[in-house]
């Protein structure tokens, strides 16, 4: 217990570093994730024909684990944080492009051609309708990404992509119970984090779309 | 004399945490062979009154006879068994097939396979189905009408002698709807089971049931044959509720049996004729377009049993 | 002229990359096939424990909604917790070896067939019920001819989202003593041999997409009443 304590006080510097850099590279694949993923599903909402094909492939890939992938692609693109990020940014695909498409799938009808009819330009009809309805569904599918992004990008410390992954190993190959008793704890606060955040996001938007949602200043009132 | 089917002596069932009795104090005789409707408003308390004949619901005071056993003497299960039982949409089971559905009791009192298969045809032609078009569908393949046409099946495969309906009709579009009240009317005439069909539906009470339960707020307001019940409703609330001082209603529900007359003239074939369990509305119309003033009455077996004068009938509107 | 030098380039590791595997694998198969039956075993084992807890507990859970929120709340948390910090805590607490692996893989394994076990029992329509038990079903006859098959597609999604998470895990769980194909990948790894990666990696998704494909024909099966 001591020993655990006097660890984080003397590299606390370096458990703020380990937790940082995993931040990183979960923000920058979920950013890559979310910019292919939506001209995708966009492009999969409107040719239902590609749906099926494009739909199964993703699947496939989500099939084959994280590890396997970085094992089978690491003789070609090298060890590093690059790697990693490309395989994250591969697996996130089949979790967003299903729920992106299922929540635009779920914007009624009629309330797109109610809102054609009322002169709204495409633009409009798709940030004011149909995205919003979808919203919900689609941060649910972010949220989901996001924490299998989190763990796999603990075992991406294999490839030396460095984040909370590198103190637990490092545990684990000097079996430095310290260091792994720290890398569990930042690896799972991290993740509960954000999936507590996100959870929340996800709420909001459902309240928003079912018209459910009070602002806190008429809540106030 | 025909025996009693079900019979409630002083019933009352009261729910944990309600203000109020569901059902309170309910005494009747229902015979065999009769069809009769519970008719009511949602929360007067006539699908718990029915559902307290199969003991899904248990009753708080008073008993239930069934063919003169108190039905909390019986093993409750091998009880329900003796008992069809039809909910609305039919209430198939989703990952049966359509013979399975109907095969469920049979299966459960173990018949063997040949007379199951046997009883399963039976039932699909009875109800209008083609055995080989829809034995082996699955319920999601059926449309509403169907799927409730498999669960009158289904109630009738160990051929109780009663059957307990639920607003099977409930959520079926008015013309499928009348398909099936004649379908089940014609089956009742033909087998005689007694039948308790709760409804909502004011003309599909009227049209079905020899006699009606009126129920409202957990009491029985009036239980009588149709036409009593429209022309001499038991209080205020039975005719407001029926709308005994409307004409068009009157029209609707009563049938020409109710005002009759015997055979006063020779009948001729120039004569309109209507059938006794036509309704006023019918009639009115067969006066409109043959230009009448008696029209002749025949039953079932088309035999000339009446006539019903155009006076006769404009004396329902005053 | 400089295009085909690359292709002739990229054909030649090719080639020299395929005698390396076939090399490896004509050297060590005994080595191999053990790795592989390892790797399944302890997958098999942990997925078949995850099944003897998560379905008897989820079935419970059905029938008391107060204990239900509880235990899906907990497991719903322990399934956000990222797979390899489960793994490496059995270390502190157990040791290494395979007892502790297949401990972890179980933890791992139980909160999908868990949490769908108890939607699929709680999602059955309770008019469903009500008529089965009108139409003068016992209790045993209600869950063996209306409850468990209708439960029965989202209990096999549990199983297979566990069973291709555990197949997953267990390539890592080589760290801690498990054995089996990690120990390909991880030697690959440390002594930057291609092959080995590839070998692993290959058998590892091989085994993996094996067991979508197998419960998913299953699954298929038994969710024929659901399609048109």
């Amino acid at each position: 217990m001591l020993a655990f304590m006097t660890y984080a006080e003397r590299y606390y510097g370096k458990l703020i570093g380990y937790f940082l850099d995993h931040f990183k590279i979960c923000m920058l694949t979920m950013f890559f994730s979310i910019l292919i993923a939506v001209p995708i599903s966009l492009m999969l909402t409107k040719h239902k024909r590609l749906s099926k094909g494009v739909m199964a492939v993703l699947g496939a890939i989500y099939a084959i684990p994280s590890m396997a992938l970085f094992a089978m692609l690491v003789p070609y693109m090298g060890l590093g944080t690059t790697t990693a990020i490309f395989v994250l940014v591969l697996y996130n695909q089949s979790i967003l492009v299903r729920n992106t498409v299922a929540g635009f799938d779920s914007v009624d009808k009629m309330a797109v051609e109610s809102a054609v009819g009322m002169g709204m330009s495409p633009w409009q009809v798709f940030s004011k309708v149909r995205l919003p309805i979808a919203l919900p569904v689609i941060l649910s599918g972010i949220r989901i990404a996001m924490i299998a992004t989190i763990g796999s990008a603990t075992i991406a410390a294999t490839i030396n992509a460095g984040g909370i992954g590198a103190l637990l190993f490092d545990g684990l190959q000097t079996m430095n119970f310290v260091k792994m008793i720290w890398g569990t704890i930042l690896a799972a606060s991290f993740a509960l984090i954000f999936n507590m955040i996100l959870e929340k996001l996800e709420k909001r938007a459902l309240l928003k779309a079912r018209g459910e949602y009070i602002p806190r200043k008429a809540k106030n009132k | 004399m025909t025996a009693v089917a079900v019979e409630f002596k002083n019933v009352c069932k009261h729910f944990p945490e309600a203000e109020v009795n569901a059902v309170s104090h309910v005494s009747l005789k229902i015979n065999q062979g009769e069809f009769i409707t519970i008719l009511g408003t949602s929360g007067s308390g006539k699908t718990t009154l029915m559902k307290m004949v199969n003991r899904l619901h248990d009753i708080t005071s008073g008993d239930i006879f069934f063919f003169g056993e108190n039905i909390n003497s019986l093993p409750v299960v091998e009880y329900r068994r003796k008992i069809g039982y039809v909910v609305q949409q039919g209430g198939l089971f989703p990952h049966m097939t359509v013979a399975e559905n109907i095969a469920v009791v049979p299966h459960i009192l173990k018949w063997d396979k040949e007379k199951i298969d046997a009883r399963v045809d039976e039932l699909l032609e009875m109800v209008g189905l083609k055995k080989e078009l829809y034995k082996d569908r699955y319920p999601r393949q059926l449309s509403g009408g169907q799927q409730q046409r498999i669960g009158i099946a289904r109630a009738m495969a160990s051929d109780p002698a009663v059957m307990l309906m639920d607003e099977p009709f409930g959520a079926i579009d008015a013309i499928t709807r009348e398909n099936l009240q004649d379908e089940l009317l014609r089956i009742q005439k033909a087998l005689h089971k007694t039948i308790l069909f709760v409804t909502h539906d004011i003309s599909e009470a009227f049209k079905l049931g020899d006699r009606v339960i009126v129920m409202h707020e957990g009491k029985v307001q009036q239980f009588d044959t149709p036409d009593r019940i429209m022309l001499h409703p038991a209080n205020d609330f039975v005719a407001k509720f029926v709308s005994a001082d409307d004409v068009m209603k009157k029209l609707q529900v009563l049938k020409v049996h109710t005002i009759m007359d015997g055979l006063s003239i020779k009948t001729s074939n120039q004569l309109a004729v209507a059938h006794v369990d036509d309704t006023l509305e019918t009639l009115l119309k067969l006066f409109m377009t043959s230009s009448t003033q008696t029209v002749l009455v025949k039953d079932d077996k088309d035999k000339i049993v009446g006539e019903v004068s155009w006076h006769r009938l404009s004396a329902i509107a005053s | 002229m400089e295009e085909c030098g690359l292709c002739y380039q990229f054909m030649k590791e090719v080639i020299s990359l395929s005698q390396k595997i076939i090399a490896y694998l004509s050297a060590n198969m005994t080595t191999y096939l053990q790795a592989v039956q390892t790797h399944l075993m302890i997958s098999i084992q942990a997925l078949w424990i995850a099944v003897m807890i998560g379905i008897p507990l989820g079935i419970f859970c059905s029938r008391n909604e107060k204990f239900s929120k509880y235990v899906t709340g907990w497991f719903n948390s322990l399934r956000i917790i990222p797979s390899l910090a489960i793994l490496v805590l059995m270390i502190p607490l157990m040791g290494t070896g395979k007892t502790p692996a297949l401990v972890a893989l179980t933890i791992l394994a139980v909160p999908p067939i868990l949490i769908n076990t108890i939607a699929g029992f709680a999602g059955i329509e309770a008019s469903l019920y009500e008529t089965a038990k009108g139409m003068g079903m016992d209790e045993k006859q209600i869950f063996l001819k209306i409850e468990w098959p209708l439960a029965l597609p989202l209990m096999l999604t549990g199983v297979r989202t566990s069973a291709v998470e555990v197949s997953a895990s267990a390539t890592i769980a080589a760290y801690i003593g498990a054995g089996g194909l990690g120990n390909i990948v991880f030697t690959g790894l440390g002594l930057n041999k291609a092959e080995l990666l590839l070998i692993g990696g290959v058998s590892v998704a091989a085994i993996s997409i094996g067991a979508e494909l197998i419960l998913g024909t299953v699954q298929n099966a038994v969710t024929k009443y659901q399609r048109d």
